[in-house]
């Protein structure tokens, strides 16, 4: 998973996702996950149909 | 090499100022306010005082960079931008309820660079520093180290518009029996910096605008 961005979350180790680059799950998306469960809750929102919003 | 600390610094200070200014309007700005994006998106004088102030002190401590906020506009440029959220989560401001944050960051060339995320009802800080780490108050802030999603705690959030929050509702309603729980706190930057202290093991919502995310993301 690529970084949208790095900032106060993503500084305390948080996977970040921002606007803009994760078209997956919605281009005006913000994500950001503990690195342990990132990659399932980022195919688990997909499957849940949050790209679609 | 560029050092982000002081600009860590100008944020948190004027942050706390308009932190006390907006709790000193509350009880007046909650009596009169208008609607932008729609009937439930609110804005407060103490919005709009909120923002005036941050831009009044930018200008004295930081003259010529140019300034984005929520209330007023403006646009990110080439070289340092601030950005503004003057209250994040105004509905709990409207309501009383105390999550809910004055945020400011400093962008170069569009990315962050520092910021502060000031909560006015308890006075608490959180703060980073591109390369310098997150903190609450200074203490070091850690993510939570959680690596099963059936255990996880999931924050989220609500556009505005009623068609796409019910899309999002259906969303929200298939992910609640893949996670532990989920919370719909009402304050962006505040969610996004109990991520940053394993308050929330994940954060996710739609529309944010850069006010939104520029200090806390």
């Amino acid at each position: 998973m690529g970084l949208g961005g790095r900032w106060l979350t993503a500084a305390s180790g948080a996977v970040v996702r921002l606007p803009g680059s994760s078209p997956e799950l919605g281009e005006d998306a913000t994500f950001a996950a503990a690195p342990g469960i990132a990659d399932a809750l980022y195919s688990a929102l997909v499957e849940s149909g949050f790209g679609k919003v | 090499m560029f050092d982000p600390r002081p600009l860590v610094d100008i944020a948190t200070a004027i942050g706390r100022e308009a932190g006390a200014l907006v709790q000193r309007m509350r009880a007046s700005a909650v009596v009169s306010f208008d609607t932008k994006s729609t009937s439930t998106d609110v804005v407060t004088a103490a919005d709009r005082a909120s923002e005036q102030l941050v831009r009044t002190r930018l200008s004295e401590l930081r003259p010529g960079e140019p300034v984005l906020g929520e209330e007023e506009g403006g646009t990110v440029v080439e070289g340092l931008t601030w950005v503004v959220d003057p209250i994040d989560g105004t509905v709990n401001y409207l309501y009383g309820i105390p999550w809910y944050s004055v945020s400011i960051a400093a962008q170069l060339d569009g990315e962050s660079v520092a910021g502060a995320v000031v909560e006015p009802a308890t006075g608490r800080v959180w703060t980073a520093a591109r390369g310098y780490g997150a903190f609450l108050d200074g203490t070091p802030l850690h993510v939570s180290a959680t690596t099963d999603l059936s255990l996880s705690l999931l924050g989220y959030g609500f556009a505005y518009r009623p068609e796409r929050r019910q899309r999002q509702a259906d969303t929200w309603a298939a992910m609640a029996t893949r996670v532990r729980d989920l919370r719909r706190a009402g304050a962006a930057s505040l969610d996004l910096c109990s991520v940053a202290a394993g308050r929330l093991d994940a954060y996710a919502e739609h529309a944010l605008g850069r006010w939104d995310w520029a200090a806390g993301g």
